[in-house]
């Protein structure tokens, strides 16, 4: 297949070169055989280019096509499973089991109940809730990180460079030692005080790096890191005056998924939902502004309206994940980058892959931050980096060869 | 197509680019445009594409102010294959063609079997098809730029800006890239504006040639009128001599080395002035 369609291509090239190089080569236009657009062509049915070609433009093996329901399938089953896991342990297909019952009209007819309540409850008041969360934590920053690293050009970009994660955690740092005892629809002050200094974050990092209606993509990576550096200096410095606060604020700021409850979850979704939906139908002008700001121009894209629009939507979704998990590292540049390598760089294919591979890959990381050191707990965020840092050097050392991202 | 520019005037801060270029093209017409490093072509092309706001002066499209029209409008009409088209990530070459496609596709559009067919037949003309599935940035310099050109293709544009295609590449591709974007103007139609270093080449290919020097147009016509020895030492600042091409009579530059610049050199006096690169004697 693939020697014919390359034997056909270079008849059609002998084809088309004769009329072009001697009217060339003699200066004398007029001489010229009259030929038809080498790309107007396409739009008549039959041609021979069109046909010889047809092969070349669509072969795709069956697995290209259900890569991304595929890993949505193995995100629910990691699911499934993590909800399973702890000091009770609850078999897969009962926690199947719980879930399809919950399912309005139809749930209680598909399954009958032969489990203790007490497995329902833990399930869905205890793990899901937790587990939920995780799932939204990891596929914001994954899909954030795979945004930034695209529009910013720049493999080193994760969700944080934008200084979004320090002015969460001065708002939590804050809410923590002042003990701000503000509590609104069951969410205490760390996170909602956490979201508010980080959209603010964004807000200053975005004007300042702003000249005459531009955007810099090079200023805008060096301002989000100095003002990332002076709020962790502040951090450091309301942690040094408070004491007491020390414990609980470091586990804060290493990303933490424990003690939270469905009020977390309704708080970010919104958040993360619109801010996910918001990148992903953007995927195909993020591979345009990949090649470029005056490229993506050539190509129409307004260079400027999109950075507005996706480092918003990044920045939300961002700031979101923090204020409810805390700074959770290694994630939003760990998991683009391992789906970078094994998908390519498409971001249509690229950012909805990050949604399921972070949410799954956090689950995962969260399940083992909970039952490891049993009855204790791990910061969520060594974990992430003590399992998401070998396996993706595993991945760079075997594509080296080829020298790209 | 008709792109046509009225003396504009273009600053990058404080200093001026463009100091009142004009230069108009009209379909199955090649307009080459020459001048030295920094005399404002690149800005001269990048204000002809929509990308750079004038200061002062229009840029029109078929009569209709370019500014009035959407940037994805633009790109429906215009093509540009920049300089520099580098990415970090490695798009297949098929991948980055179809980006060509962007501007004629809706927000949720899919693309269809037609815009297939534009990208394979773009990929085709421009002799990349075989590249189809490689990474982009596996690829050399000359086939790099290939596959910028179907792009610019997949386009379908009207019109298309060059900005110096043939930097880089060796002979054989020059003509290669030269001979395509000359088929492409006289076969189907394109308006076709080239900024070109290479003034033969420029010559051989061109229809009409504009000479910029410090942002403004110094000559402007076809290659017999413009490309002479008093042009190319006023723009340049070179001694050539200019002779006719011996198979099709276009006007060839011959440098004549040393000429203006050893000479000055001190150490050198007027019979020691050797080939550029070497050396005078007195240097030691």
């Amino acid at each position: 297949m693939r020697a014919t369609s390359r034997d056909r291509n270079r008849a059609l090239r002998d084809d088309v070169r004769p009329d072009v190089e001697p009217c060339a080569g003699a200066g004398a236009p007029s001489g010229c055989r009259e030929g038809a657009h080498p790309v107007s062509r396409a739009g008549r049915a039959g041609s021979v280019g069109a046909h010889a070609l047809r092969g070349l433009a669509t072969p795709r093996p069956v697995w290209r096509e259900a890569r991304l329901p595929l890993l949505a399938l193995a995100v629910a089953l990691v699911m499934v499973v993590a909800a399973g896991v702890g000091s009770v342990s609850i078999r897969p297909l009962e926690v199947a089991g719980i879930l399809v019952r919950r399912l309005p009209l139809v749930g209680g007819r598909i399954v009958h109940a032969d489990w203790p309540a007490s497995h329902e409850v833990i399930l869905l008041y205890v793990r899901l809730p937790r587990i939920l969360l995780a799932a939204m934590v990891g596929a914001s920053l994954s899909v954030a990180g795979a945004a930034l690293q695209g529009l910013l050009r720049n493999p080193l970009a994760d969700p944080y460079v934008v200084g979004v994660s320090a002015g969460a955690g001065l708002g939590a740092t804050i809410a923590m030692v002042a003990g701000v005892p503000v509590s609104i629809l069951g969410v205490g002050s760390v996170p909602i005080l956490a979201f508010v200094t980080a959209v603010a974050t964004m807000v200053v990092v975005y004007s300042i790096a702003r000249v005459s209606g531009r955007l810099p993509t090079d200023t805008f990576l060096l301002a989000g890191v100095v003002v990332g550096s002076f709020l962790w200096a502040l951090i450091s410095f309301l942690l040094v005056i408070s004491g007491d606060t020390l414990r609980e604020a470091m586990m804060w700021l290493m990303g933490s998924l424990s003690n939270k409850g469905y009020a977390h979850v309704k708080m970010a979704f919104p958040y993360i939902a619109a801010g996910i939906a918001a990148l992903v139908v953007l995927a195909r002008d993020f591979n345009l502004i990949s090649l470029g700001d005056e490229e993506a121009r050539h190509l129409g894209l307004d260079p400027e309206e999109f950075k507005r629009i996706a480092i918003l939507a990044a920045s939300l979704v961002t700031a979101a994940a923090v204020s409810v998990g805390g700074i959770i590292g290694f994630v939003g540049l760990v998991v683009p980058h391992t789906m970078r390598l094994i998908l390519g760089p498409d971001h249509r294919v690229l950012l909805p892959a990050c949604v399921f591979a972070g949410a799954g890959f956090l689950v995962a990381a969260d399940t083992l931050a909970r039952v490891l050191v049993a009855p204790g707990e791990i910061p969520v965020g060594v974990i992430t980096a003590l399992a998401g840092g070998p396996f993706f050097l595993y991945l760079l050392r075997r594509r080296k060869r080829s020298g790209a991202l | 197509m008709q792109l046509d520019v009225f003396s504009i005037h273009c600053m990058y801060g404080i200093i001026t680019a463009l100091d009142g270029a004009s230069l108009s093209v009209s379909g199955g017409e090649i307009v080459g445009v020459l001048g030295p490093n920094g005399s404002g072509k690149t800005t001269l092309l990048r204000a002809m594409a929509g990308g750079l706001q004038p200061a002062s002066g229009r840029v029109t499209l078929d009569g209709r102010d370019i500014r009035t029209m959407r940037p994805k409008a633009v790109a429906r009409r215009i093509a540009v294959v920049a300089q520099n088209g580098y990415t970090p990530f490695s798009f297949s070459v098929k991948d980055i063609v179809l980006m060509g496609r962007w501007p004629h596709l809706g927000r949720f559009a899919v693309e269809t079997q037609r815009d297939m067919d534009v990208v394979a037949l773009a990929m085709e003309a421009t002799n990349v098809a075989h590249l189809a599935m490689r990474p982009i940035t596996e690829l050399s310099y000359g086939e790099r730029q290939r596959v910028m050109v179907a792009r610019a293709l997949a386009q379908e544009p009207g019109v298309l800006l060059l900005d110096e295609p043939t930097s880089h590449l060796d002979p054989r591709h020059q003509v290669e890239i030269m001979d395509l974007v000359w088929g492409l103007s006289r076969r189907d139609g394109l308006a076709v504006v080239a900024v070109l270093h290479d003034v033969n080449l420029a010559s051989q290919y061109c229809d009409r040639i504009v000479m910029l020097k410090g942002g403004r147009t110094v000559a402007a016509g076809v290659p017999g009128e413009v490309i002479t020895a008093e042009t190319i030492e006023d723009v340049y600042g070179v001694s050539a001599r200019v002779q006719p091409h011996p198979v099709n009579g276009r006007p060839q530059v011959l440098l004549v080395p040393g000429g203006r610049w050893v000479t000055r050199r001190p150490s050198c006096s007027r019979e020691e002035v050797a080939p550029v690169g070497d050396r005078c004697r007195g240097d030691g």
